[in-house]
């Protein structure tokens, strides 16, 4: 991986980041975006009624002047649980991207430096990634029970090892190059030279696999909550709303179709902003996509 | 090359281990257990307590542990505690039906990935090439039941071109079996077909711009000849990579798929016996995975050499 | 398989091979169970669809028809002596099981003193029986210490755990450990080569069942099975299975959700028809505070409006009923005395006077049960009157184990769950689940209260039934105030199916003889 890129010759950091989004308007859009579904899932609750309130009477209502997005099988309102979902979804994808990176940089640092633990951290990783990701969170679900928290905890789980294997090979390449060579020769210790060294130069591959796991984990969640693993039901996750909805797919097609929409245009944005941020940062792959 | 085989054949032994022994203790965690359910919703506590002895849960879990690995050792995996049934043979009625499952959406993914995938990269920048990329983002964006409901809904409910659900075996005839894979292989074949297409694009285009293609245009080749003989070829190695990664996801997605098309497979096997704490099948089923997962990957590195004669073991 | 294929299956020349098709020329009932078969024994477990599978399976002496009666089954005749001690039964003649061995009055007693060391019922009868004995192959005596009012009420006892006949050499296994053998003398047999847990049960016509010659009544009478096969095909979801019988690909449904039924009300080929009665149940737990204290739960049954909280599940008038009594609204013992109306401001005073002071209340809800809308909207009550709850959500796995702690909350223990028994385990004092209030032995809550179980003892010993209603009447009244569970509501679960099947039975319990189906 070169070091000089479009990044590294701005001066300084706000103007950099001005230039690269100049440069880059799909992550700019992307963003933009991202910034409305935030916004939305921060105010929510405050200007919405309680999305959890049950009321029989008023159930399976269509989309109208009195509901918006219309009612539930409970008498819910469709939009306060849509809208309300937005930040259950943004907060499982932004903890498991943190669970996810903490201890895939934790562990893949430990594995890729420390060559003594690398054998045994890596065939334990192996392992969690011979179990099907979806069926480790499963289990782990039903052992932890059903909480917005052991969904992250379940979810990170199965995605950390993917994750400890990008930055161990980032750093398998890196400890090889001269200037890391040079640093070691002169007597850096180990934590400075991960932090001056290795980590700003793993960071490209990192943040673009933690794209893919902010993505990923909110289909997972949909997923789990689905096969009936996922989130307590009391919660208006978007997985919640759409496994609930699916008997009434007929009857009342808006409880699918709003929570469907919104996670599909979510996770869309997400993993097209990962795709923009692949392209952006890694310029020996943008130089190749541009032939 | 034998003895990398014999190595990395080494190298799945402690992993499967591990695997063994995480799932033993998972489950062993994990509130509620057989003997509840097998007495039924209006048991006592006691006839509860008689049911989990008869079962030999109540015994220490070392003991169990050794009783399993015991077992394992002499390649038996042991009896379902709630259907009695071999655990071997539970497996074997069930793998059919994924197996074949996993086959067709592989072979339909790689059907509509890489002519796709071919186009756009030789198109790249052009419409065609934005349209297939848009869809294989829209692909990789949406959950797999959202995807299964919707063509049971149009191709089953309201055109009646094939089953809503289950599965035919083959032993059936190979046609009604396949009929019956059509819809469930789809909806697997979603989000793999647009992991595929993108993988074989970028790689094409990384391919396009080498040398020796170059020198092959320059040779006078038609560019369909160059494409063929020598571009896709070379790409090939990481389409197979993605092929093995992939297969985790595709074995994660049969579980769903199963779930929505009422497919008698492991995936399904699996969730009802975590479901219902089966210890030994779900114990039996994750080993099984593991084996397939380490097996794939293993083929994957070997058929690096088919593709890259540079590469020698 | 669909037009399209057939005729890419006729242009390609592909026929099918018969041979691989047994069920082509046979009569195939596809039913699509509501749960999956866990165990062939149904003397050990309670669980229904064991319960469902030993109807298909076995036959019983005698069994509950239409009226809710007993009548002989298997018994061709039976006598009573003046003291009523001795009772005195008759096999009918040429019944076998499916081995082809005949049914004798040794299978009988084996059968019978297996079932009464683990059924509620059933460990009543033993405990009052001198003697059982097989006089000759085709009889049966029963020799009593004591004069008993339930002898028949016992062996006719139509949910589970059944008093099934199996042969003497199956009934000899311990009690504490499941049959793995199926042979019975019903009208089906169990295939169990074909047998796949969780997928498929397959069973067959029994060439050698003996049915009585009156016409099926209730769950007694004549057990013909109109076809060949019947094929249980485990779905787990529902919306796959609403496919699957919109599509023709099974017969029956059972447990069609509610919500489903305006979708297939316009399909002339599919019609849907009441399958069992249930009662929601509320649970307390009362070994542990808040709820060992009975007036918070005399505020939860003022609480609890029994209208909202089943039209969380169903809201067609036709399928549920708001019934104010511990017993199911069409029970012979049916009495709404000293039933409160809901209230929420009594409920509030009361909860005031009870002295509760914010204690945790641990909601268990098993999500993918039919209670689970129920226990949402109490849960939403609770809160509303100021309990504080903490909602946990589950599936019925952990839940079945989490109820049998008598642990604090804070060691994971429980305050309330919910469940839907059937009716015939809600109809009457003695065999009610969750009336029995007799401490450590009663189910999961475990009330404790003297004067209920001295008058469900009397219940046995009455002359006749209008002093067993008076008991009843006088049950409930104490039970208003001990409360040992708060009814939620009675509804119906209901089954769709094709209809072009004829003869198809609602007798409460899904069975599947004298249903019969076009080729």
């Amino acid at each position: 991986m070169t070091v000089a890129g479009p990044v590294a010759k701005a001066p300084s950091s706000v103007q950099a980041i001005r230039r690269f989004l100049r440069l880059n308007p799909t992550i700019l859009v992307g963003l933009a975006v991202l910034a409305a579904f935030t916004l939305v899932a921060l105010i929510a609750p405050y200007i919405l009624p309680d999305p959890v309130r049950v009321n029989p009477i008023q159930r399976l209502r269509p989309p109208g002047a009195e509901f918006l997005f219309g009612t539930d099988q409970l008498g819910r309102s469709t939009l306060s649980r849509t809208l309300n979902g937005t930040r259950i979804s943004l907060t499982i994808g932004a903890l498991v991207t943190l669970l996810t990176v903490t201890f895939g940089l934790l562990i893949g640092l430990v594995a890729g430096y420390v060559r003594w633990l690398d054998g045994t951290v890596m065939r334990v990783m192996d392992g969690l990634m011979a179990i099907p990701g979806i069926l480790l969170a499963i289990a782990l679900m039903s052992l932890f029970g059903s909480s917005v928290q052991n969904v992250v905890i379940a979810i990170g789980i199965a995605e950390i090892p993917r994750m400890a294997r990008v930055v161990r090979s980032s750093v398998l390449v890196l400890r090889e190059q001269t200037y890391v060579e040079a640093a070691i020769t002169n007597g850096a210790g180990l934590p400075r030279m991960l932090l001056r060294h290795i980590l700003p130069n793993a960071a490209a591959p990192v943040i673009v696999q933690a794209t893919y796991v902010f993505a990923s984990a909110m289909i997972v969640e949909s997923i789990l909550s689905f096969l009936g693993a996922g989130t307590p039901p009391t919660i208006p996750s978007w997985g919640n709303m759409l496994a609930e909805a699916r008997p009434f797919m007929q009857r009342a097609p808006w409880m699918i179709a709003f929570p469907g929409v919104a996670l599909a245009l979510l996770v869309l944005t997400v993993n097209v902003l990962g795709d923009a941020l692949r392209d952006a940062i890694d310029p020996r792959l943008a130089r190749k996509l541009s032939v | 090359m034998t003895s990398y085989v014999l190595r990395r054949l080494a190298a799945t032994i402690p992993v499967l281990a591990f695997v063994g022994l995480f799932v033993f203790f998972l489950l062993r965690l994990t509130p509620g257990d057989p003997a509840i359910l097998i007495a039924g919703d209006q048991a006592t506590i006691e006839q509860i307590a008689s049911v989990r002895t008869q079962l030999g849960l109540d015994k220490p879990l070392t003991e169990q542990l050794f009783a399993w690995a015991g077992q394992l050792a002499q390649g038996n995996l042991g009896r379902s505690v709630l259907s009695d049934m071999e655990v071997t043979r539970l497996i074997g009625m069930r793998i059919e039906p994924t197996a074949m499952l996993a086959l067709v959406a592989i072979l339909m993914a790689l059907a509509i990935a890489l002519p796709l995938g071919t186009l756009s990269a030789l198109k790249a920048g052009s419409r065609i090439d934005r349209m297939v990329m848009a869809f294989a983002m829209i692909g990789f964006s949406s959950p797999v039941f959202v995807v299964a409901f919707f063509l049971v809904y149009v191709f089953a409910l309201t055109l009646g071109w094939f089953p809503t659900q289950g599965y035919v075996p083959l032993a059936q005839g190979l046609l009604p079996c396949l009929n019956s894979l059509v819809l469930p292989g789809l909806a697997l074949a979603m989000l793999y077909a647009a992991l595929l297409a993108r993988v074989t694009r970028a790689s094409l285009l990384e391919i396009l711009a080498e040398d020796f293609v170059r020198t092959a245009h320059a040779k006078g080749l038609k560019p369909r000849m160059v494409v063929l003989r020598h571009a896709l070829k070379n790409a090939a190695i990481p389409v197979v990579t993605v092929v093995g990664v992939g297969i985790a996801a595709l074995l994660g997605g049969v579980v769903v798929t199963e779930t929505v098309f009422n497919i008698p497979g492991l995936g399904r096997l699996t969730t009802d016996a975590i479901l219902r704490r089966d210890y030994p099948v779900v114990q039996g089923l994750i080993l099984v995975f593991s084996l397939v997962y380490v097996t794939v990957n293993l083929l994957v590195d070997l058929s690096y050499v088919l593709f890259d004669p540079r590469i020698r073991y | 398989m669909t037009s399209l294929t057939r005729r890419l299956a006729l242009a390609a020349g592909l026929v099918l091979p018969l041979a691989a098709l047994p069920a082509a020329a046979q009569t195939v009932l596809k039913v699509r169970p509501f749960g999956d078969l866990r165990t062939l024994d149904p003397m050990t477990t309670s669980d229904y669809m064991v319960r469902n599978h030993a109807y298909m399976v076995y036959d019983t002496l005698f069994a509950v028809d239409a009226k809710g009666l007993i009548k002989p089954q298997m018994a061709e005749s039976f006598t009573t002596s003046a003291d009523g001690l001795t009772w005195t039964f008759v096999l009918r003649e040429g019944l076998k099981f499916h081995d082809n061995t005949p049914v004798t009055s040794t299978d009988v007693v084996a059968s019978l003193k297996r079932w009464g060391e683990r059924d509620g019922l059933g460990q009543q009868l033993l405990a009052h029986t001198a003697s059982l004995t097989a006089t000759d192959p085709r009889t049966i005596t029963l020799v009593l210490k004591d004069r008993w009012g339930l002898v028949l009420d016992a062996l006719g006892k139509p949910s589970s755990m059944l008093p099934v006949i199996m042969p003497a050499r199956i009934a000899a296994t311990p009690a504490n450990q499941n049959i793995t053998d199926a042979t019975g003398s019903g009208p089906f047999m169990l295939v169990k080569e074909q047998w796949s847990p969780g997928s498929k049960i397959v069973y067959a016509k029994a060439p050698t069942y003996q049915p009585r010659k009156e016409a099926p009544d209730g769950l007694s009478g004549g057990k013909l099975a109109n076809v060949d096969r019947v094929e249980w095909l485990i779905m787990p979801d529902a919306q796959t299975a609403l496919n699957a019988l919109q599509a023709g690909e099974i017969d029956i449904f059972e447990e069609m959700p509610p919500d489903m039924i305006s979708l297939v009300k316009g399909n002339a080929k599919i019609t849907v028809s009441k399958l069992a009665a249930l009662q929601g149940v509320f649970r307390m737990n009362q070994s542990q505070p808040p709820f060992n204290n009975p007036k918070l739960r005399q505020a939860m049954l003022l609480l609890v409006d029994q209208e909202q909280a089943v039209r969380a599940y169903v809201d067609d008038k036709a399928l549920y009923t708001v019934c104010p009594s511990f017993y199911m609204c069409d029970s012979p013992y049916f009495t709404d005395a000293s039933w409160p109306k809901p209230d929420l401001a009594a409920a509030r005073k009361l909860i005031a006077e009870s002295g509760y002071k914010g204690e945790k209340i641990v909601v268990l809800d098993a999500t993918e049960t039919a209670l689970s809308p129920q226990t949402l909207v109490v849960s939403q009550l609770m809160r509303d009157a100021g309990l504080n709850v903490d909602y946990q959500a589950m599936d019925w796995g952990t839940l079945s184990s989490r109820r049998t702690s008598k642990n604090p909350v804070t060691q994971g223990g429980w305050s309330t769950f919910a469940s839907g028994p059937a009716a015939p385990d809600m109809t009457e004092p003695v065999g009610h689940l969750a009336l029995r209030s007799n401490c450590e032995n009663s189910w999961f809550g475990w009330p404790c209260d003297e004067a209920i179980e001295k008058l469900r003892a009397e219940f046995t010993m009455a002359p006749d039934l209008e002093a067993r209603k008076a008991i009843a009447r006088k049950i409930q009244e104490r039970a208003v105030e001990t409360v040992p569970y708060v009814p939620v509501g009675q509804f119906w679960l209901v089954r769709g199916q094709q209809a072009s099947l004829k003869g198809l039975l609602s007798p409460g319990v899904p069975v599947y003889w004298n249903v019969s189906k076009s080729r």
